[in-house]
């Protein structure tokens, strides 16, 4: 046992070190500010640099540009390139080996089909996008031409407004589709005649079921289809045959529904209808009793119409309606004839901007000259690869617009710079208080001002602080802001928003607005328009003992989704990977699938299901993994570790290493036992990152103990899964 | 009498189970393990199903035309049974009138989309601030350690409750068991994490997973033609594994016809009600307790809205959220009773201009249907889940209504 605890010991001394030298490292290179060559951010004055450890850093760069954690062989050469002094070289190297990985392919595809609801495939999407044979014959091969200009974007490092606005497609030809969707062919048909009619090679299937056990004579390539450069009829993905069906429209909807997709991609203006259970209902009073020659009511206007036309309405409206007329000649083909309509919104500084177009390709080109939209897409990147919850300031928000211009919208680019910046080397583990400005706060003044807008001039701009022309001014409109939406109470006395609105605050937006009311109603750049003390305390929300995992509850975006885990168990055990076995087991609700309606996961964290589903896949994939390496006469040294090899070197328990399925675990020496356990541990969870690694070590051999003859990989398999099913293992 | 404490709970739960495996009895006559379980399913199907042609049947007025109400069926098709009437294609409810009470004239307020709709209808919230009713239930009331049963995606809200889907009954008797193997990992009681919460149930559900697994194994052998989601359903109940449940309709159509609705809709309606009569029919045969399955699950049939009552020019009826009906049934349940109305107006005496098929307004004073629109109101979906909750005894902590909302008498036995 003494043995084991100096393993251990001498195991987090190397830890230290290598914290405190890469720590070095980084002040050395803190003299500069954030620049492109992967220097480390100068930090403010003042404030604690709370930098990552060199592995923390390391494991962050994967998994958000691969969606995979890293392998021990990058952790080896990450400690290797410190000791020589070339921690920053390594980091360097590192990102442009992952942005150009078949796996950054996948996850920013992955990212995209979020971002327009149309998430689809069980494997990750690199499995599809990666390679595609020039003569497809499998017909479970599903690609379409949406995921094809992603894959165009992000694989060629061309200008991110290509998605939006590209007039080049790649479609499969001959058509198949599986699903109950026009195939691309016969989308394009109608306005690109020169293409083969859809009728020709066009092969329908509802449920490729039908064709198990006799597959189709059919050999399928990509085919170009090309459009003039400023076609005022196609807009990049919009204009796909995924895009109209996901989003299809009604006599009622009148392609609404499209308009507010595009608000909520291009601009980040998110429209969804609600009912509130206090609206007004005498209207439907009215229309509940019929009308008799003694009492002629008035004819009233059907809730709909009233809908579409009342002021509260508007605010959402007079941005849907005119965007939705530019899809009005398509149905779920695209139509020859372009669609007149208008880009109305309000810009950030309240101006209403109401630009008529032609058709939706010029609307879209449009749209993409906007301030606004540039910041909308800084925002997804902002979300993807910082965090959600992790505040941008106006002022921020702005700068980062200007690299994105600058970098000419190239994705790479943006996110080499991205991931150089402070807010992602910043050490947020730990960290769940949540730090409200006004850049949190101003999307919900915004939505105040433009219901507001006209309606009265003794109102200040909501949308910029000070409100009201005065510092007195600006702590009266605050006190008015806590009674209107009594932010003092639970809400429920609210009296603002209206009740017929249609929008109604979050009760995570409401302690938003108490937190930055309580702490000073911060502006943009951090500092306090009101003193402290100056306006009433809010009730904070009750502490939760769930502190640890509190932020990604909040945020219910930073799980591992379903597919990272995929690629992760790939990469852990290649020999054995068998990704069929844990797909066809996988329910896709576990975990990291997105609601398209509310864009959230579908489910806020890990369940019951999803415990029982990793537990069987990662024993499942393991097994086999050790089988293969035993049938294959290959070493089990990489489930060892390094420092494991080196202690058994001339023993007898070396035998592990060409052996383990056959040597019992109870013959392996104690302090191997541990060293092996922590070598697994931070192979899964990462290195000099569990903030209770030895509790987890412990636990993980406790799992060991139960029977006395398991074989060393039985054994090995139960510490795989101890580690896997912790937090800090499936957390970002 | 033993008093039903935590130990004294455990240790019976533990004899049953060894008895059980002693014996071999049937897991059908395995009494559960709580003195008085009271289950909850949610059936919903998704669309929008036209009222009249189930649970809200009309008659043609003599001033009213096609035009303004369309039916694919004569006034003696009205089956009526008991204080009910149904349409034709709610024929399959006709042996389990006794146990249903229907609901008419339900005003879902305005169109704002299938999605909003069916989760006005599903928490009683239309602004998405409320659970699905299952889960609120679990929430409140308590949970089996598999939490609420669910098919498709269903709406947490802020809920922090196990969910369970058919793949995972299914996994259970799969590969290796495990709650002994996890053990070591159990966490801390202060961690609250999904995550930890799910771990620790997976560890302390041994003997429930053991039931299950038994229990799904009888269920197969006894149903083997029953779908993958009823089977693992049946077990969760059975077994006690869940108590709340929620189970998606599937149909080989879309009920959402917007153009040729005739003879379409009809038989998709028609499968929905034959699909909702066949679980009654499972749930009433299967021994649980004293009595049925039945007799011990409160059931709840939604969809998001109704139809218009004529047909548009595609031929096809569009949404009408005028009114919209429910169909519950089972424990606490009123049977063979129909409460609230509907009615057509014909587009000469509509206040819109186009003819209706509206919810009766009723007066707020009396509960009876009003004669002006004065003190008059409607019935919402938040006054079904409200009685829903009342049904369960109120649990503390169901929050998805206010409780001051109106509880809806008539449907409480």
């Amino acid at each position: 046992m003494k043995w084991n605890k100096s393993l251990r010991l001498v195991s987090h001394c190397f830890v230290i070190l290598l914290f405190l030298q890469v720590g070095c490292s980084f002040v050395d290179s803190n003299s500069g500010s954030p620049n492109r060559e992967g220097e480390a951010p100068k930090w403010e004055q003042g404030k604690t640099a709370n930098l990552l450890g060199a592995h923390a850093r390391l494991r962050k760069l994967s998994l958000h540009i691969r969606g995979l954690s890293p392998s021990s062989e990058e952790y080896d050469n990450l400690e290797s390139s410190i000791s020589q002094g070339l921690g920053n070289k390594f980091f360097n190297d590192t990102l442009e080996r992952y942005l150009k990985s078949p796996q950054h392919l996948g996850k920013m595809i992955e990212r995209l089909e979020d971002l327009f609801g149309v998430r689809l495939n069980t494997l990750p999407a690199e499995k599809y996008f990666h390679e595609i044979p020039s003569k497809i014959k499998d017909i479970t091969f599903d690609i379409n031409s949406m995921d094809l200009l992603f894959r165009k974007v992000i694989h060629e490092n061309t200008d991110w407004n290509t998605l939006f606005t590209a007039r080049e497609y790649q479609i499969l030809y001959p058509s198949l589709t599986l699903y109950n969707r026009p195939s691309d062919l016969g989308f394009l048909n109608a306005i690109k005649t020169d293409l083969p009619p859809s009728s020709d090679g066009l092969l329908r299937i509802r449920d490729k079921d039908e064709f198990q056990g006799s597959p189709i004579p059919i050999e399928r390539s990509l085919m170009p289809v090309n459009f003039v450069e400023k076609d005022i009829r196609v807009a990049g993905a919009f204009t796909t045959s995924r895009f109209m069906s996901r989003y299809n429209t009604t006599l009622l909807n009148k392609n609404r529904k499209r308009a507010a997709a595009l608000f909520r991609i291009l601009l980040c203006d998110n429209m969804k209808p609600i009912i509130q259970d206090n609206e007004d209902i005498s209207d439907l009073l009215a229309k509940a009793f019929p009308r008799t020659e003694q009492n002629p009511s008035p004819i009233i206007r059907s809730a709909e119409m009233k809908h579409g036309t009342e002021q509260t309405c508007m605010s959402c409206h007079q941005k849907l309606d005119p965007m939705g007329q530019t899809f009005r000649t398509s149905g779920n083909v695209l139509s020859s004839e372009a669609a007149p309509g208008a880009l109305t919104y309000p810009t950030n500084d309240n101006k209403m901007v109401h630009v008529p177009v032609s058709g939706l390709g010029e609307l879209v080109d449009t749209v993409t000259q906007q301030q606004e939209y540039a910041q909308c897409q800084v925002r997804h990147f902002w979300n993807w690869f910082i965090g959600k919850d992790i505040p941008l300031s106006y002022s921020r928000l702005e700068d980062l617009r200007l690299e994105f211009e600058r970098v000419k919208r190239k994705p790479s680019d943006f996110v080499t710079y991205l991931v150089q910046q402070k807010e992602f080397l910043q050490d947020v583990s730990g960290t769940f208080s949540r730090d409200v400005t006004f850049a949190q706060i101003r999307p919900i003044m915004k939505q105040c001002a433009s219901c507001h807008s006209g309606a009265s001039n003794s109102l200040p701009n909501f949308e910029n602080l000070p409100f009201g022309r005065t510092k007195q001014a600006h702590k009266t409109w605050i006190e008015r802001i806590i009674v209107a939406l009594d932010l003092a109470g639970s809400g429920a006395q609210a009296a603002m928003p209206p009740a017929n609105s249609g929008w109604v605050l979050k009760k995570e937006e409401m302690q938003d607005f108490r937190n930055w009311i309580n702490d000073g109603a911060r502006d943009d750049n951090g500092l306090k328009t009101i003193e402290d003390g100056a306006v009433q305390r809010l009730p904070k929300p009750p502490t939760s003992s769930n502190t640890k995992t509190g932020i990604f509850g909040y945020a219910g975006l930073r799980y591992l989704s379903a597919m990272d885990l995929l690629r992760t168990i790939e990469q852990k055990f290649p020999n054995g990977w068998n990704g069929e076995f844990c797909v066809s087991n996988m329910d896709p609700k576990v975990l990291g699938f997105f609601n398209a309606e509310t864009q959230e996961p579908t489910l806020q964290g890990p369940s019951l299901a999803f415990i029982k589903w990793l537990s069987k896949c990662l024993l499942e994939i393991s097994k086999s993994e050790f089988v293969k390496i035993k049938a294959d006469n290959k070493s089990f040294e990489k489930y060892l570790g390094k420092k494991v090899l080196e202690s058994i070197a001339g023993t007898p328990q070396e035998d592990l290493i060409k052996n383990a399925d056959k040597f019992a675990w109870k013959k392996v020496s104690p302090e191997i036992q541990s060293a092996i356990a922590l070598h697994l541990v931070q192979d899964f969870i990462g290195r000099d990152t569990a903030t209770d690694e030895s509790e987890l070590v412990e636990k993980a051999l406790m799992m060991t103990k139960d029977s006395g003859d398991k074989m060393t990989t039985e054994a090995l398999q139960l510490i795989i899964l101890a580690a896997a099913l912790n937090d800090e293992f499936l957390t970002y | 009498m033993l008093e039903l404490k935590r130990r004294n709970f455990l240790k019976m739960s533990a004899a049953s189970m060894s008895g059980l495996l002693l014996s071999g009895r049937s897991a059908f006559s395995v009494p559960n393990l709580s003195s008085d379980p009271h289950l909850f399913l949610m059936l919903r199907t998704s669309g929008g199903m036209d009222a009249t042609l189930g649970l809200d049947p009309q008659v043609r007025s003599p001033d009213a035309t096609e035009s303004d109400l369309f039916l694919e069926y004569r006034p003696e098709d009205i089956i009526s049974i008991a204080d009910l009437k149904l349409g034709p294609t709610a024929k399959p409810l006709v042996p389990f009138a006794k146990k249903c009470a229907v609901l008419n004239g339900l005003m879902m307020r305005r169109d704002a989309g299938h999605d909003s709709l069916i989760q006005y209808m599903a928490t009683g919230k239309g602004d998405g601030s409320a659970a699905y009713l299952p889960v609120e239930l679990a929430a409140s009331f308590g949970a089996g350690p598999y939490g609420v049963f669910f098919t498709e995606p269903i709406y947490t809200g802020s809920r922090n409750v196990i969910l369970t889907t058919p793949q995972d009954i299914f996994n259970e008797g799969e590969g290796p068991r495990l709650s002994q193997m996890l053990k070591p990992l159990d966490p801390n009681k202060e961690k609250t994490s999904l995550l930890a919460l799910a771990l620790r149930n997976v560890i302390s559900g041994e003997i429930t997973a053991e039931k299950l697994i038994k229990t799904l194994a009888e269920v197969k052998k006894v149903h083997p033609n029953l779908s993958m989601e009823i089977q693992a359903l049946l077990s969760a109940f059975i077994s006690g594994a869940s108590q709340q449940g929620l189970l998606d309709i599937a149909l080989e159509g879309n009920l959402d016809t917007h153009a040729d609705h005739e003879k379409v809709h009809f038989d998709l309606q028609t499968q929905v009600w034959q699909k909702v009569a066949d679980i009654f029919s499972l749930f009433e045969k299967t021994p649980f307790h004293n009595g049925s399955l039945m007799d011990y699950t409160t059931f709840m049939v939604i969809s998001e809205f109704s139809r218009t009552p004529f047909l548009n020019g595609a031929k096809g009826k569009d949404h009408n959220t005028d009114t919209n009906s429910v169909l519950l049934a089972g424990k606490g349940i009123q049977g063979g009773k129909t409460v609230g109305s509907s009615r057509v107006i014909t587009a000469k005496k509509s206040n819109t201009g186009t003819p209706l098929h509206i919810a009766t307004a009723v007066d707020i004073t009396t509960g009876l249907p009003a004669e002006n629109p004065k003190n008059a109101s409607f019935i919402f979906p938040e006054n079904v889940i409200r009685t829903v909750s009342e049904i369960f005894g109120n649990p503390k902590g169901f929050s998805a209504v206010d409780s001051n909302i109106a509880i809806i008498r008539g449907l409480i036995k």
